[in-house]
């Protein structure tokens, strides 16, 4: 009786837990695991050696230009977006969060790029920075023209000239611009909950005390939404991380690496130039820096389950 | 009641090993079908492209031909993946020389050797055209056509301006400044994707320093930072302020959109300029000629690739895809694209479109006058050095206060590349 | 403050609006008339030649073949786990639920090479199945993620009153945790709908053939086939996030409820 019963717990373990894990474990744990391995060869994809080099292809990569640049890249990514949407996103929050008129369509405004494809996002703003027929130049010409109707002294046809994408200096933040138009609502919606699940007595005692406006955002709402930024950041980290789509639709990394990403190179490394040993290395990097964030990520749900 | 759950549960075990198995049997399932991946996409490309296979389908019916067309630049990086896969596409449209070669050397690619043999296609190409072919002396390439490279103007802007076709390079730089000076692009260019920043320093290399030395350097035995090269930079440098500013947000097909709308006077292209060029204004508006000379004493080259098609080594269906690589070969097919592309087989005979007519003058005033031949530096050097040395020739085009740089990271990697 | 936020959701809305603007007109009526000007004429034969000519038509079905499949697969899959997770006392049940926070959490890139052979030695590369096996196992981090965290606030009193009635896990999985984890269900397909009908990637790295090919991969093919040609890439770039929208707006409080169940877990 005790047989059939272990016997049948098993299965069942075996069946609500084994299959899931078995999927996950062929197309997400065993790849991680082949990728840290694959970083410490010279495999090119094709050959039936693997050609085992230790820690060569880092070292390589710490001498790559290439490599610095699209890290470099990441990062103000990084900077970029837990500095910019979080912001806005915090702001329209506060806003939102009381009860004014029309709220249902402001958010729809803020939410609607959200839900749009990097693909999608890519194509439409890749025209709007299109030199000369996108709507980002078009707008400026029309502005300068009806300032040059009034008796300005500026020539309309100069933002022409502006490329968007192809001035090295302006592409990454040209196509950062793109991700945060699409990143703004999600931040919005995480701030917008959290805000929901604040204490109102303690803001009511703030209150009480004599804080208004700035200092009662500054000190009383904003520390009680700690917790909310924390996720924020890290996700929009690991966001930032794993922009590929955008840059690859847009630019391909170009001009001659300037909106370079690691996702990117990785994939032109070990595609097109049959590296998967050094792509792997790249994408090894990727997976130590975001290991940190996950990290943090992880500590504090450990600790709300402990709290529980 | 352990009896329902137990069979409920196998229920899932069973589909999901359903979905494994209808995968692999997806998988394997075509027999007689054969799948071409094509760059040809768009416009006029795409539809002789589409009449070559339904030619072919008419003539073999018991041959389907799965066809997918990816865009130009797409298909470069894409064809990398495919060909390491397990199901790759059994023909594919790809290029001859170097970028043949790469793939050949790595085997990835079919040696067709059995297919010329079997058609006798030795016979019916050129020496130039097979070379481009073959590497280690074995086929893996069926050749269609040749682009040919030529400086393309509108005649109407150089008409209004009294300007008449340069042939030396200060007549050239003359003509630009004229044109420039009358508010026009003097030459269009779209480097977004960078190779055809590559034609420029082809030509002004061959120009200058002649085949023999842009062949070494193509090769790796000259090296980037010597005063030949330098001095391509140099004399590139002059004509900087007359390109399309913005180049690098324009791909090819848009700055070529820029001579058909009359805003660009010249563009350095390919003869695919046809292609795209409203066929009734073609004669009387589009005129060409070849680079200007710099060097009179060096002798003259063109550039003239060859495009073509090939089998993947890993192909499924290899049988029908040797009987459509031969049809492509064959005179019917290759005479579909004769009015608009300079075709590899000699026994074609060119219509009398406006296309076809301006193709033959091509043929006549810019391939036939020439000493040499060459590829393009894609085509010439290595795939990874044409990578970099593309990246830094669009680099050059914005940045040449960077030239001292640009020269020492391009050794660099010229040393890297060829193993010094 | 609610001012800015008014001009600021206009701006928001101003490329969705440019697009839909240019997507209406004719190319030549563009580039004669700039896009400041009133248009000449408007049009849906941009949509129309997108639709068939171009292709979208095609993409557009197989995005919902291949999204359709994965949602489903990943919400039973994940399900599963998730009550195994809550319900059988495991002795590495924690770690487990770590791993799949890992893997939600992971720059999924780096996934690219592995994820590629193992496609191809399965036979399922280059066909619908690589991406749906794919996105299933893939998206099960972040559904494990929520339904276990959901499930446990199940009463534990429930299940034990049902297996004093003799139910199996089975079938108290089916008759307790599923009914009862319903609108959170809901909120993770609404999302996982959204996000694998948006990939790109694997679409890039997993299908070669047209044939296959999603919406996503497909735009980028419309983009490079009618690169002077905005009007028309525009117009498929509208189709192509359309079925997005449509689901967001009807599902609009699952959306929501999804993403902030997986972020702040209350």
């Amino acid at each position: 009786m005790k047989d059939s019963y272990s016997y049948r717990r098993l299965t069942t373990v075996l069946i609500f837990i084994g299959l899931p894990l078995v999927l996950y474990g062929f197309w997400v744990i065993y790849p991680v695991i082949k990728t840290l391995l694959m970083s410490f060869t010279h495999w090119d994809g094709i050959s039936p050696t693997y050609n085992w080099v230790g820690v060569e292809n880092f070292g390589k990569l710490f001498k790559d230009p290439a490599f610095w640049a699209a890290l470099k890249n990441n990062i103000l990514w990084i900077v970029a977006f837990i500095t910019i949407p979080t912001s806005i996103g915090l702001a329209i929050a506060m806003v939102l969060n009381e009860n004014i008129r029309f709220s249902r369509f402001l958010k729809i405004c803020y939410y609607l790029p959200m839900v749009l494809s990097f693909a999608v996002v890519g194509l439409v703003w890749s025209w709007i920075y299109h030199p000369a027929s996108g709507l980002l130049n078009s707008t400026l010409s029309g502005f300068l023209r009806a300032l040059a109707a009034l008796g300005a002294k500026v020539d309309p046809e100069a933002p022409f000239r502006i490329g968007w994408l192809s001035n090295p200096r302006l592409v990454l933040w040209a196509i950062i611009g793109a991700g945060i138009w699409r990143q703004v609502g999600y931040v919005m919606i995480l701030y917008l909950s959290g805000l929901k699940t604040l204490n109102p007595n303690v803001i009511e005692a703030g209150r009480v005390d004599g804080a208004e406006g700035w200092t009662l955002f500054r000190h009383i709402i904003f520390p009680m939404l700690a917790p909310v930024t924390t996720i924020v950041v890290v996700l929009t980290i690991i966001d930032a991380l794993r922009v590929f789509d955008i840059v690859y639709v847009m630019t391909r990394g170009g001009p001659f690496h300037s909106s370079e990403v690691l996702a990117n190179y990785m994939y032109i490394q070990s595609f097109h130039n049959y590296r998967w040993g050094y792509g792997s290395a790249i994408g090894v990097i990727l997976f130590l820096i975001s290991l940190v964030f996950i990290w943090i990520y992880l500590r504090r749900i450990v600790k709300e389950e402990q709290a529980e | 009641m352990s009896k329902v759950t137990k069979r409920q549960g196998f229920g899932i075990v069973f589909l999901a090993f359903a979905i494994m198995l209808a995968a692999s049997v997806l998988a394997f399932a075509a027999s007689e079908k054969i799948s071409y991946n094509s760059y040809m996409s768009g416009g006029v490309w795409e539809a002789k492209d589409n009449q070559i296979v339904q030619l072919f389908t008419e003539n073999n019916p018991d041959i389907q031909v799965e066809h997918s067309v990816v865009t130009h630049e797409d298909f470069k990086n894409l064809l990398r993946v495919w060909l390491v896969s397990s199901a790759p596409p059994d023909v594919l449209t790809w290029f001859g020389g170097e970028r043949l070669r790469y793939f050949a050397e790595k085997g990835l690619i079919a040696d067709i050797g059995g297919i010329w043999t079997e058609y006798g296609l030795d016979q019916v190409f050129s020496e130039g055209i097979k070379d481009a072919c073959k590497d280690q002396g074995n086929y893996y390439f069926i050749p269609l056509s040749e682009d040919v490279w030529a400086v393309f103007y509108r005649t109407d802007i150089f008409e209004e301006l009294g300007l008449t076709p340069p042939q030396t390079w200060d007549q050239f730089v003359e003509v630009c400044a004229a044109i420039d000076e009358a508010g026009y692009v003097p030459l269009s260019i779209g480097t977004r994707y960078n190779w055809t920043a590559a034609a420029w320093f082809d030509y002004l290399d061959l120009r200058i320093n002649g085949p023999e030395f842009h062949l070494r350097l193509m090769s790796g035995e000259a090296r980037y930072d010597s005063p030949e090269v330098r001095k391509v930079f140099e004399y590139w440098k002059q004509i900087l302020p007359y390109f399309l500013s913005n180049h690098t947000s324009y791909s090819g097909d848009q700055s070529t959109d820029f001579v058909i709308r009359g805003k660009a006077a010249m563009i350095l292209q390919g003869n695919w300029i046809t292609e795209s060029y409203p066929a009734e204004r073609l004669e009387t508006e589009l005129g060409f000629f070849p680079f200007p000379t710099i060097d009179p004493d060096v002798p003259l080259s063109e550039e003239v690739p060859i495009d073509g098609y090939l089998m993947a080594s890993n192909a499924l269906n290899r049988e029908p895809a040797g009987r459509f690589l031969a049809f492509l070969a064959s005179r019917e097919a290759q005479q579909i694209v004769a009015d608009y592309d300079v075709v590899a087989r000699p026994d074609v005979t060119y219509p009398d479109t406006p296309s076809g007519r301006f193709t033959r003058r091509l043929v006549e005033e810019v391939v036939e006058p020439a000493e040499y031949v060459t590829q393009f530096y894609d085509r010439d050097t290595t795939p990874p050095m044409a990578e970099t040395g593309m990246n830094y020739f669009v680099k050059f085009m914005v940045y040449p206060d960077q030239l001292d740089d640009i020269l020492e990271d391009l050794e660099k990697a010229r040393q890297e590349n060829f193993g010094e | 403050m609610l001012v800015a936020v008014w001009i600021g959701a206009l701006l928001w809305l101003i490329p969705l609006i440019g697009a839909l603007f240019i997507s209406l007109r004719t190319q030549e009526d563009m580039s004669t008339y700039g896009f400041w000007a009133f248009p000449e004429s408007v049009t849906l034969q941009n949509y129309k030649n997108a639709w068939s000519q171009a292709g979208m038509s095609k993409y557009l079905r197989n995005s919902f073949i291949i999204t359709l499949p994965a949602v489903g697969g990943m919400l039973l899959f994940s399900s599963m786990a998730a009550y195994g997770l809550v319900r059988f006392r495991l002795r590495y049940g924690q770690s487990l639920y770590y791993i799949f926070i890992i893997g939600m959490l992971l720059p999924y890139q780096m996934l690219m090479l592995p994820v590629f052979k193992l496609a191809n030695q399965l036979g399922v590369y280059d066909s619908y199945w690589g991406l749906i096996l794919f996105h299933t196992s893939f998206q099960l981090g972040f559904g494990v993620f929520v339904l276990r965290n959901f499930m446990r606030t199940i009463p534990a009193s429930l299940f034990d009153s049902a297996r004093v009635d003799g139910a199996t896990e089975w079938i108290m999985y089916r008759r307790i945790a599923l009914p009862l984890t319903l609108p959170s269900l809901a909120a993770l397909a609404t999302l996982e709908f959204t996000w694998i009908f948006n990939d790109y990637f694997w679409a890039l790295v997993l299908v070669r053939r047209d044939v296959f090919k999603p919406v996503t991969t497909g735009l980028s093919t419309l983009m490079g086939r009618y690169a002077t040609n905005w009007p028309l890439v525009v117009a498929g770039a509208m189709l192509a996030a359309l079925p997005t929208m449509v689901v967001f707006l009807a599902l609009q409080r699952y959306f929501i409820g999804g993403l902030t169940m997986g972020a702040t877990k209350g």
